[in-house]
């Protein structure tokens, strides 16, 4: 594989190294080799779809001097030689009216009844797009067009942890209860974050996930196994 | 309880602290610790204890414990109303506290934040190596959660050291209102309007916590209809929402954020930045990543040669 990548630094406390190619592959196996090598000299990292971002200590490494250290470090290191295979992951979702708080608003955004949106997003296909923002936050790409509407002009204070919610092309799962604009329409009881496992969060960004509509029943059943 | 701390009444937003957290961001768990770092390893220096280990922070109005051991503490940060059985106490250098002692930081009068440091360490699980509480995903100290009326902090007592003092010029004067930083991956999309940042004051909102400080624009605001990708951000960047009033992402700050970012605060300038209060006025100043640099290792020297410590961050 050749190596395109490009680098910026957020102020004076973070590297931000962005790929041209390969995607989120090439971001775990930098991500794997530089959390080796450089781990006395990194706090952090953060993944996103095209870049992985290495904070410092200011104070102990300048962002110039790791920057030049990832350099090297990268130019002897041959990428491409483990492709990471996705897993795919199988949630079930319950759109039981007291979940799907926005299904109402989303109906009236697309011209689509509840039913039509649920079969919709059921027949989709999603990619782990992003884990972050908040702890156990999955972005998830794939969304069909058909179901792409703006995220809420005024935020809710608190959604409930679980709550699956849709954003333009893409789809969320909240996993710890917390402020947010986008469109809830259902509701999983699979806790995907847990912060006594290690990791934390069991998706890893690439994977592939389905979704599986459950009833009510089934969801409290569910819920109370997982407690 | 032996070697306790009883909270007699928590405060506005008391909790604990430390700067040790590692290798969370990659869950989208913030790493959390001090806003005002410098005052927090200045008060465990006064003990001869390491400026990664906790203190106890707090705002507005403070805690009011009762000591069940004998030890030493101290207190930096925020000038604050600090009282020892009713008994006024002075803040940067190192007070004796007897078994019974009550502490009591009534208010905080100049600056935001106060770190309370004791001779001896929390006992408390760490999560990804830090007793930080940070409450939305209940982890750190007090069992991830702020202080409340009733709880008690288990100590394992430190030695004690001579009595120091902080010497007056590392010691923030709450004067100084210009904050430095350095241009943000996004600077370019906002340039056409870079007099909207540099030209007039911001004051900042009462409306800020741990994760940002919100910044109000001082006359008319004006609309920055700009989103990127989700991309990573860190404490002291500046992140321009549509309305054009920027909030300073801080100790809890998210791990990425979909609005501009116009900059980042100079690490030299951020824990001064936190002290600012509400209301206040405050005015940005661009220098570049070499001017940064620059400043961190002259603060970095400064430190080491007045009191013999590396500053972290």
């Amino acid at each position: 594989m050749r190596k395109n990548f490009s680098y910026e630094y957020l102020g004076d406390r973070a590297l931000i190294i962005s790929v041209t190619q390969g995607g989120i592959n090439n971001i775990h196996e930098i991500y794997s080799i530089l959390s080796k090598k450089l781990e006395d000299l990194v706090l952090d990292f953060v993944k996103t779809p095209e870049s992985l971002a290495l904070y410092n200590d200011p104070y102990k490494v300048s962002v110039k001097d790791l920057s030049k250290r990832v350099k090297s470090l990268l130019e002897s290191e041959t990428l491409g030689k483990k492709e990471r295979i996705a897993k795919t992951w199988k949630i079930p979702v319950c759109y039981d009216g007291s979940f799907g708080l926005d299904i109402k608003h989303v109906s009236k955004k697309t011209n689509l009844s509840p039913k039509e949106i649920i079969d919709i997003y059921l027949k989709g296909i999603y990619k782990v797009n992003m884990i972050g923002f908040l702890p156990g936050f999955v972005y998830l790409s794939g969304l069909d067009k058909k179901l792409s509407i703006p995220r809420k002009k005024t935020p809710r204070k608190e959604i409930s942890e679980g709550s699956i919610a849709i954003a333009n092309r893409q789809t969320g799962i909240y996993n710890i209860k917390s402020p947010g604009g986008w469109n809830v329409i259902g509701k999983t009881p699979t806790s995907l974050f847990n912060k006594n496992s290690n990791p934390p969060i069991r998706l890893k960004e690439g994977d592939i996930v389905k979704f599986y509509e459950i009833n009510i029943q089934e969801f409290n059943n569910l819920k109370n196994n997982e407690k | 309880m032996k070697n306790s701390i009883e909270i007699l009444r928590s405060g506005s937003f008391s909790s604990i602290q430390d700067i040790k957290r590692k290798n969370s961001r990659v869950y989208g768990i913030p790493r959390s610790g001090p806003m005002d770092k410098r005052s927090h390893i200045l008060s465990n220096w006064l003990l001869g204890k390491n400026s990664f280990e906790e203190t106890i922070e707090m705002t507005l109005i403070g805690s009011k414990l009762k000591f069940h051991f004998n030890t030493k503490i101290s207190l930096c940060g925020a000038k604050s109303e600090c009282f020892l059985n009713n008994r006024t106490i002075p803040m940067n250098q190192v007070l004796s506290v007897e078994k019974g002692d009550v502490i009591d930081i009534r208010k905080i009068i100049h600056g935001n934040w106060l770190y309370l440091s004791v001779s001896g360490k929390i006992i408390s699980d760490s999560y990804f190596d830090s007793i930080s509480t940070y409450e939305k995903v209940e982890i750190g100290g007090n069992n991830g959660r702020k202080l409340s009326n009733g709880d008690y902090l288990k100590f394992k007592p430190l030695k004690t050291i001579n009595n120091r003092e902080v010497p007056k010029e590392l010691i923030n004067n709450f004067n100084e209102k210009i904050i430095r930083v350095i241009k943000g991956p996004e600077h370019k999309l906002l340039e056409s309007k870079i007099d909207y940042f540099t030209e007039n004051p911001f004051t900042v909102s009462p409306t800020s916590d741990r994760m940002g400080i919100r910044l109000k624009k001082v006359g008319k605001s004006i609309d920055f209809d700009i989103s990127i990708k989700s991309s990573p951000v860190v404490e002291g960047t500046i992140q321009v929402p549509p309305d054009g009033n920027p909030i300073v992402l801080m100790s809890d700050s998210q791990t990425t954020g979909g609005y501009p970012r116009l900059g980042v605060i100079s690490s030299v300038d951020i824990s001064k930045f936190s002290q600012i209060k509400p209301n206040e006025i405050i005015r940005f100043r661009f220098i570049s990543l070499e001017e940064s640099i620059a400043l961190i290792d002259y603060d970095f020297k400064k430190v080491k040669s007045r009191i013999g410590i590396d500053l972290v961050s």
